[in-house]
């Protein structure tokens, strides 16, 4: 089975994010990068149904700046075949671009399965997995917990409002993955080495006509200061009118 | 935070091995950092569960070639694995660390082929695990004339005494014994290095209770009652078993100052991080003391200085021309610099440093045994000066 895995670098959860000179995007100086946390479990998913299978592909593609290497060279060194990168001039946010440079270059591939996040956790957009389907006529299931392959057919189970939902799934499919899924694996020293020969794809991305565009972006507000409301026992029943009145209680 | 620790090592070493110790800081970060205190707290060593997951992430195999199921690094790896862990915690850090450089490397450089075939392919996996057994009771700085005694019966040996501080021993499945088998020999080829399997009968070994540094590695002293192995138990040649323990701390060295650098490096973002935040008159940064300053500025320039220095070291290495004295200095001044500045750096946080959450007393407490283990720094400095009395 030849799988896909898109993945997308994103600011590390940790850092502290300015708006840039143009109102509409973050300042990406002094920002650390990172492997967008839901592809980690798309790409161990990946390399676990390789295993099983003992056969196919792994091959991890993003679209994005050229510094998006690092991130594609860390999935190489954590097992994945070959890398492509759909090379972008400018920071990727419109979702219905990067799956039509996505779709475009997946149909020039042999690809049975797309594996992706269930949304990078920077734009939080949440709409790649199922335009990319669409656009490629695959099947789609999102938000997987739980994905079991047996006779080329995929069981795939996601929790959805009160119940967990089973769905039956034949390739060619999209599938986003939710955490939970598995334990992804780390780049140990001999794939770190061995991702140094391992094929590496730039080429320009074929992005699609921009579906949306961001006018403006701001900062929440300050978080106001808490409030002491008083101390000991004797504070409690102001507490829990206090409570009461933010619709806590 | 990205760590000032990780600014130097961009410029020091090339992108493959960067990428390497950046794997271990992650794992570290998840797999290490957050359970911390509950295992101190609970005092509890290394458990099963990490030592598993340091396995399968190739840790134990690091400079152990692929032909014997390694990774195929080398020394700078191990050093930035050292590097990388210990700025959580040098208990962790040095349970791969001392199965490496203790436990494989010996048999790597003085084993023979069906010694290695038989040995460092479950080594490498971290499914066995070698202990260093240099150090008894009675002999600590003093190890060229152990007192631990092999006896020759037939084609068979006969061993009978004590090793103590025994890294890992809680998980090793041999240990390599240094004991007395020539005493009338000429001194330093008085001894042999025998491999003894861990559950060879008459070998007992218990855990030493009661050590307040290095809290989740396993310490335990061994016993040797008339034990028996065969002849080709011996590692390197009879007679020359001093020689196999000492060429193996070279590089043992190494790793204990890349513990003391990983230590330091944690309390230097710890303090300007802190510095930073804590407010004290008017309000203010306790930063903008000159007298706060001074010590992190000493922990950057020690830190700085001591990565740069042991990556030169460890690239002499590699090409074999370190010399004994070079490595036994960078141990002394890296283990001393860094345990000096850590208790400055305690001061300039004021009474929080007392918690064992705020992570600077695990440091300070670890930074004592890279004074000590490998050779006290005191006795090391009776070999650094032999070169500098000749005229
Ligand atoms: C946590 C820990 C783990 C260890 N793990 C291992 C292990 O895995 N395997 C192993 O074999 N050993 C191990 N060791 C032992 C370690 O190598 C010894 O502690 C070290 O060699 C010093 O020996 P000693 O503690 O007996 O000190 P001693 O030899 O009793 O020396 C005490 C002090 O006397 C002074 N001194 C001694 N000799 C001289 C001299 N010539 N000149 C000036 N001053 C001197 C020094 O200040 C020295 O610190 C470990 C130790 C510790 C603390
Ligand atoms: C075990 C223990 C018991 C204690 N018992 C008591 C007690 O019974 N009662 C009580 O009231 N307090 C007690 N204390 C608190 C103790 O007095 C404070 O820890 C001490 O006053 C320092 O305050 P701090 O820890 O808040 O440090 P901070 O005021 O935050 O200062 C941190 C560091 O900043 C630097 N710094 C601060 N000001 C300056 C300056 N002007 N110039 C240069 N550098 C500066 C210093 O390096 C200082 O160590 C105790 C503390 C401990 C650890």
């Amino acid at each position: 089975m030849d799988i896909v895995v898109c993945i997308k670098r994103v600011p590390a959860t940790d850092t502290a994010i300015k708006i840039a000179a143009d109102g509409k995007s973050i300042e990406t100086a002094g920002v650390t990068f990172e492997l967008n946390a839901y592809d980690e479990f798309a790409l161990e998913q990946a390399l676990r149904i390789k295993e099983q299978l003992n056969a196919g592909s792994v091959t991890v593609v993003t679209v994005g700046p050229k510094d998006c290497k690092k991130q594609l060279d860390d999935a190489l060194a954590r097992g994945a075949d070959k890398a492509v990168l759909l090379s972008t001039t400018d920071w990727m946010y419109d979702g219905m671009q990067v799956a039509s440079a996505l779709a475009a270059w997946i149909k020039t591939v042999p690809c049975h399965l797309v594996l992706c996040g269930r949304q990078a956790v920077d734009s939080d957009n949440n709409q790649l997995p199922a335009n990319l389907a669409g656009r490629l006529g695959f099947a789609c299931v999102t938000e997987v917990g739980k994905l079991t392959l047996a006779d080329g057919a995929f069981t795939a189970e996601r929790d959805i409002e009160g119940a967990r939902e089973v769905v039956a799934c034949k390739t060619p499919a999209v599938i986003s993955c939710q955490k939970g899924l598995n334990e992804p694996r780390y780049a140990n020293l001999k794939g770190i080495m061995a991702a140094k020969k391992k094929p590496f794809v730039e080429q320009p991305a074929q992005l699609g006509a921009r579906g949306m565009e961001i006018v403006a972006l701001s900062l929440p507000a300050p978080r106001a200061a808490g409030k002491i409301v008083g101390n000991g026992a004797g504070a409690v029943p102001a507490l829990i009118a206090a409570l009461r009145e933010t619709k806590a209680l | 935070m990205a760590r000032r620790i990780d600014s130097y090592l961009k410029d020091l070493i090339p992108a493959e091995k960067l990428a390497f110790y950046e794997a271990v800081r992650d794992f570290g970060d998840s797999e290490i950092a957050p359970h911390l205190l509950h295992w101190e707290r609970s005092h509890s060593l290394v458990p099963d569960s990490c030592i598993q997951a340091m396995g399968d992430m190739g840790l134990f195999g690091l400079p152990i070639a692929e032909a014997y199921g390694g990774q195929g690094g080398d020394h700078t790896d191990l050093v930035l694995m050292g590097l990388a862990l210990a700025y959580h915690s040098q208990a962790v850090a040095i349970t791969p660390g001392a199965a490496i450089s203790l436990g494989a490397k010996p048999l790597q450089l003085c084993g023979t082929e069906a010694q290695k075939q038989a040995h460092l392919p479950a080594l490498a996996k971290g499914e066995r695990m070698f202990v260093f057994g240099l150090s008894e009771p009675g002999r600590g700085s003093d190890a060229a004339n152990p007192q631990v005694t092999a006896v020759k019966k037939g084609d068979r040996w006969v061993l009978n005494g004590e090793k103590c501080w025994s890294t890992n021993a809680r998980w090793a499945s041999h240990v390599v014994v240094h004991a007395l088998t020539n005493p009338t020999g000429q001194n330093g080829k008085r001894s042999t290095c025998f491999i003894v399997p861990m559950g060879q009968k008459g070998v007992f070994y218990q855990e030493m209770q009661g050590k307040k540094v290095w809290e989740q590695s396993s310490t335990g002293s061994i016993m040797l009652e008339n034990v028996e192995v065969p002849h080709d138990a011996i590692l390197g040649a009879e007679n020359d078993g001093f020689k196999v323990m000492v060429t193996t701390l070279n590089g043992g060295r190494l790793f204990i100052a890349s513990l003391a650098l990983g230590s330091l490096a944690f309390a230097l973002d710890k303090c300007r991080v802190y510095a930073e935040e804590r407010l004290q008159f008017d309000d203010k940064p306790i930063g903008r003391f000159q007298r706060v300053q001074d010590v992190i500025v000493d922990m950057d320039i020690a830190l700085e200085s001591g990565l740069t220095w042991l990556l030169h070291l460890c690239r002499l290495y590699e090409a074999g021309t370190l010399s004994r004295e070079q490595a036994a200095k960078i141990k002394v001044e890296c283990s001393r610099r860094a345990s000096d500045l850590i208790v400055l750096a305690m001061e300039i946080c004021g009474g929080v440093a007392c918690f064992d959450e705020f992570g600077l007393i695990r440091h300070h407490n670890d930074l004592f045994v890279t004074r000590v283990g490998e050779g006290s720094n005191f006795a090391l400095k009776d070999l650094i000066v032999r070169p500098l009395r000749q005229a």
